[in-house]
């Protein structure tokens, strides 16, 4: 709490600083233009209209850079009602979005230009996601909520739309470095320009980091050494979390009239396990991760009077190497001693292919209509594993059989299996001017895939700008989550057998929402939700079934004040309260309250600071998990900027986890890791960065 | 009738052919030298210069030659530089250097742009192209949006905008619309006037439009009270600020800053060549369009595709 204090202390001494400095001839631009973002957009960039209404929180490239993100996570971490929370192994991110939460994280849909990132395999964006650099970035567009009408299976708990920078955002060629805590090093390097006619805009983005290394104290097999009965001592623990990796990020975007081809490449290397996939500490284990997408879109206006034609085709590859330690070595799980560890090698490979036809139809008047149909086939192409294991169901539970040396076991004993699916989907989208003043977006989407069937989601939108300030929405929808290959296909492992015949999850969301716009420089938005999901897939006790029922409801807050011509602040507010319908209890690890301001001050034309806090609240335990509940954390991050400390030299120093917080997020329950995973300490990171017309 | 002789026809031949030549001659003096100098404000403002100058660089039949002028420099560096540079003419972009008069003597043209400008300024017998959008654009932009206007108030500070007001007058007639103007002092008197005419205006053939940069708008508390009236009394109104859209103006115009850049190349060729040696509004814009007002007056929405206008606000989420 001290902490809080000293930050608002400090905020405080910065508004009363609040001294006229004259950028006279901004003023007189601004003036000209309005503001600003016109700058940008009458450089010829074209907005681009949401789809439906919704309620969403759109994070900007100018905000990325003032608030010092260096990865993707810590942006989402500032939406309303979103809070990042990770999995004990490689400390893959939890976007629990209004309190839904699970360990892979299936219910959020993560699109990257329009286009889903989702490998099929886990539902998850791979099991060696290890972060996304922020460079390219120029939105970050998230809607809570159920987007399932437009964009189908998964956009569930929420969606994220990634949007990368064209080539009015770019000046020329763009570098840059940073460096910083836990061996931490950036570069990156963007062009923007035409050639042969075609504007481009390349991207290259590359990490190499240690991580960072808090301590775990006890861990899973801290707690099968405790067994007297199996008189073991391999626990790794007291150690450090193992976070280092190192990535490329590449992306080639070129567009000319009516054509646009995008290729992209995510490559991981050496990715560390964090705090183990068997929540145990592992300092060997590493996974490595190649992701390519291509896509070519075809746009036209021209073709027919009152339609805006687009036809697509994207590609999407995926493959994720890893060689785990699951168990250190000499660990005994009851049936006999590993020397080696527990060691596991599965290899995954996936590939989507995507055709998407969609089309815009302005010829009703007061209608605007958005209708489109699409294939997309997903095909996990290659399952290979290697293991020194097998895994057996005994009267005590699972225990592990050493098989003596690893073995290849892809054509005998694998983990999964190689499967395809296709997936047809139509949908028509009208939003209606039914009244001055009223507009009703109504939408519908069949998909029908070719393992579970068919599954129809509805959407209904009312919107009424109630006054001159004042929009008022209702609104709700019905989304899916499509079962992924290991809930259906997981073979030879008898804690968690797949199960080929799931049905989808189901989510219902109704909500209400205002926008208000108290001035030019005070925006206020509000929603409240309820929601029920059905059909939660579980693995009760041992095989996937569609058994688990949750509700939830809550409310957003969120409030946007230019409150000097130097000072902004923007804030959010999130409550909510989910409960698990199988034990009547909260569905735990998600934050019941969550609560972020940043201020952003123009120090003089040259400098500017930024300070943010965010505070995580109520965190409970699921329902047999007697720990107590997760401790509270605020974590306050300052980044210093100097526009030109050089003539076109950008400079940036940023200290993250300025007071040193001891911030944790939930390990898996009944307490694998019984106290817990630890958040980075304080970390200082400095930045350089200039350009080249 | 006496038959003209034919040397007479041979003479006026070749003095028609050099008339002719001379012509060429002189537009093809097509190395003008204009220097073009702008604050060399921070990012992203300066992308607003740059890009005018990009657009001059379109002009391919001139040599320009650009200085981004860094805030620390003195009005007798500006002098010496253009001493050396020796321009025919120069392009003074953005509000700093109007005040520049005298150290910018010499044997060059000056030319004004990205800038507003007085009744002062166009006695003063300054030639340029201000920010300010050409009337007529906004006019038949609304004539298109909303048929049944014929009427449209407007309440101008007149030192200031009376200059812009007079030639509205002539584009309005031509185009059959009344423009009713109400010129004031101050904003006390400003806001009983706009008061007046929302009231008055209920009617669907009357609009309001909106001025830039007029010191009896004021935006922090009178502009909110104009656009929340005008809301409540269905008014329509168009503005001649991009930022009054965002806050719900019906429409109004961005520089289009490259076209601009090649307007004012234009501009200072043909002051070069004795033309158009005046102040004259904006021409090259690009259009803003607010759908949520649009929808509220029961405009039909035929007028928002994105071919028609560069941003629609909102920017719905």
């Amino acid at each position: 709490m001290n902490n809080i204090v000293t930050w608002l202390f400090f905020f405080c001494v910065l508004s009363l600083n609040s001294s006229a400095f004259a950028f006279d001839d901004e003023d007189a631009l601004i003036e000209a233009y309005g503001d600003e973002e016109f700058l940008y957009l009458a450089t010829g960039r074209k907005q681009t209209v949401s789809q439906a209404p919704a309620v969403a929180s759109i994070v900007s490239a100018k905000a990325i850079r003032e608030m010092g993100a260096r990865d993707i996570d810590e942006i989402l971490e500032t939406i309303p009602g979103l809070h990042v929370s990770y999995a004990a192994g490689g400390y893959s991110p939890i976007y629990q979005i209004r309190g839904i939460s699970s360990d892979f994280n299936p219910q959020v849909l993560m699109l990257i230009n329009g286009l889903p990132i989702t490998n099929i395999f886990a539902g998850n964006r791979s099991q060696a996601w290890a972060g996304m650099p922020v460079e390219n970035i120029s939105r970050i567009e998230v809607i809570r909520g159920p987007g399932s009408a437009l964009y189908g299976a998964d956009a569930f708990a929420g969606t994220i739309n990634i949007i990368t920078k064209n080539h009015t955002e770019i000046n020329g060629i763009e570098v840059g470095a940073s460096a910083g805590s836990f061996d931490e090093y950036r570069g990156w390097l963007q062009y923007s320009g035409a050639l042969a006619g075609w504007n481009t805009v390349f991207s290259g983005q590359v990490l190499d980091t240690h991580g960072q290394h808090e301590k775990v104290d006890a861990d899973f097999q801290s707690l099968l050494d405790a067994n007297p009965l199996l008189a073991t001592s391999a626990s790794l623990a007291p150690n450090g979390v193992s976070l280092g990796r190192q990535s490329l990020d590449t992306r080639i975007d070129i567009s000319k009239d009516e054509w646009q081809i995008r290729l992209g490449y995510q490559g991981r290397r050496n990715v560390e396990v964090g705090a183990g996939l068997f929540s145990t500490l592992d300092n060997e284990g590493e996974a490595d991760a190649d992701r390519y997408n291509a896509d070519i879109t075809y746009l036209t206006k021209n073709l027919i009077e009152d339609w805006e034609l687009k036809a697509q085709y994207s590609f999407f590859n995926t493959i994720t190497k890893s060689d785990l330690v699951l168990l250190p070595p000499g660990t005994n799980t009851g049936a006999g001693i590993f020397p080696n560890g527990v060691i596991a090698e599965p290899d995954v490979y996936e590939r989507h292919n995507r055709i998407d036809l969609s089309a815009f139809y302005t010829g009703i008047n007061k209608h605007d209509i958005r209708i489109g149909a699409g294939f997309h086939h997903q095909d996990q192409y290659k399952i290979e594993e290697k293991k020194n294991f097998i895994t057996a169901l005994t009267p005590f539970g699972a225990v592990l059989v050493p098989l003596g040396s690893v073995v290849d076991v892809t054509n005998t004993t694998p983990f999964n299996q190689e499967e395809t699916r296709k997936i047809y989907y139509a949908f028509v989208q009208d939003a209606w001017d039914f009244a001055p003043d009223w507009t009703l977006t109504a939408g519908l989407r069949y998909d029908d895939y070719s393992d579970f069937g068919s599954t129809v989601n509805p959407r209904l939108a009312l919107v009424w700008q109630t006054s001159y300030r004042l929009t008022s929405k209702l609104l709700y929808g019905r989304s899916f989550r499509a079962p992924s290959f290991a809930e259906q296909f997981n073979i030879n492992n008898p804690v968690a057998v797949g199960n080929p015949n799931l049905d989808p999850e189901i989510i219902d969301t109704y909500e209400i929402a205002f926008d208000y716009k108290a001035s030019e420089d005070l925006r206020l938005g509000f929603n409240a939700f309820y929601y029920e999901m059905q059909d939660i897939i579980r693995f009760n006790p041992t095989t996937a079934n569609n058994t688990g029922e949750q509700t939830g409801h809550g409310v957003e807050l969120e409030v946007k004040w230019k409150a000097t011509k130097h000072l902004s602040i923007n804030g959010n507010y999130a409550y909510q309260s989910s409960e698990d319908e199988a034990t009547n209890s909260d569905a735990a690890d998600a934050p019941q309250q969550q609560l972020y301001i940043r201020a952003n001050y123009a120090l003089t034309p040259v400098w500017s600071i930024n300070s943010q806090l965010n505070h995580v609240m109520d965190r409970q335990r699921a329902a047999g998990d007697l720990r107590s509940d997760i401790d509270d954390y605020s974590i306050v991050d300052i980044t210093l900027r100097a526009r030109e400390i050089a003539p076109n030299i950008e400079l940036a120093v940023s200290a993250r986890n300025v007071f040193d917080e001891d911030a944790f997020e939930p390990s898996l329950a009944p307490g694998l890791i019984p106290n817990d995973l630890p958040l980075a300490g304080r970390g200082f990171f400095v930045e350089l960065r200039t350009s080249f017309n | 009738m006496q038959k003209r002789k034919p040397v007479h026809k041979t003479l006026l031949i070749i003095l028609i052919a050099f008339s002719a030549l001379a012509g060429d001659v002189l537009s093809a003096k097509a190395n003008y030298h204009i220097a073009v100098i702008y604050p060399d404000v921070r990012k992203p403002f300066n992308t607003f210069f740059e890009n005018i100058t990009e657009g001059m660089k379109l002009r391919q039949e001139s040599n320009i030659t650009i200085w981004p002028v860094p805030k620390t420099e003195s009005p007798e560096a500006m002098s010496t530089w253009l001493q050396n540079t020796k321009p025919d003419a120069v392009i003074l972009l953005g509000t700093e250097f109007k005040q520049f008069n005298k150290q910018l003597k010499g044997p060059f043209k000056l030319i004004y742009g990205a800038s507003f400008f007085s009744r002062n300024h166009f006695e003063q017998g300054k030639a340029g192209i201000s920010i300010t959008p050409e009337p007529s654009i906004l006019f038949k932009r609304l004539k298109k949006m909303a048929p049944q206007v014929t009427e449209i108030n407007v309440v101008y500070h007149e030192l200031t905008n009376g200059w812009l007001i007079d030639s509205a007058q002539v584009v309005a007639k031509e185009l059959n619309l009344k423009l009713n103007k109400h010129p004031v002092e101050n904003i006390k008197q400003a806001a009983l006037t706009y008061k007046q005419i929302i009231e008055n205006s209920s009617s669907p053939t009357k609009a309001l439009w909106l001025l830039q940069h007029d010191p009896t708008l004021d935006e922090k508390s009178l502009l909110p009270r104009i656009l929340a009236d005008a809301w409540e009394h269905e008014t329509i109104v168009f503005s001649s600020n991009p930022r009054h859209v965002k806050r719900g103006a019906l429409f109004s115009s961005l520089p289009d800053n490259k076209q601009l850049g090649k307007d004012l190349v234009q501009k200072a060729i043909d002051i070069l060549h004795g033309k158009n040696n005046n102040l004259e509004p904006m021409r090259s814009t690009l259009m803003v369009a607010n759908k949520r007002t649009a929808k509220h007056l029961s405009l039909s929405a035929d007028y928002f595709s994105e071919d028609d206008f560069t941003v629609i606000y909102p920017r719905e989420k």
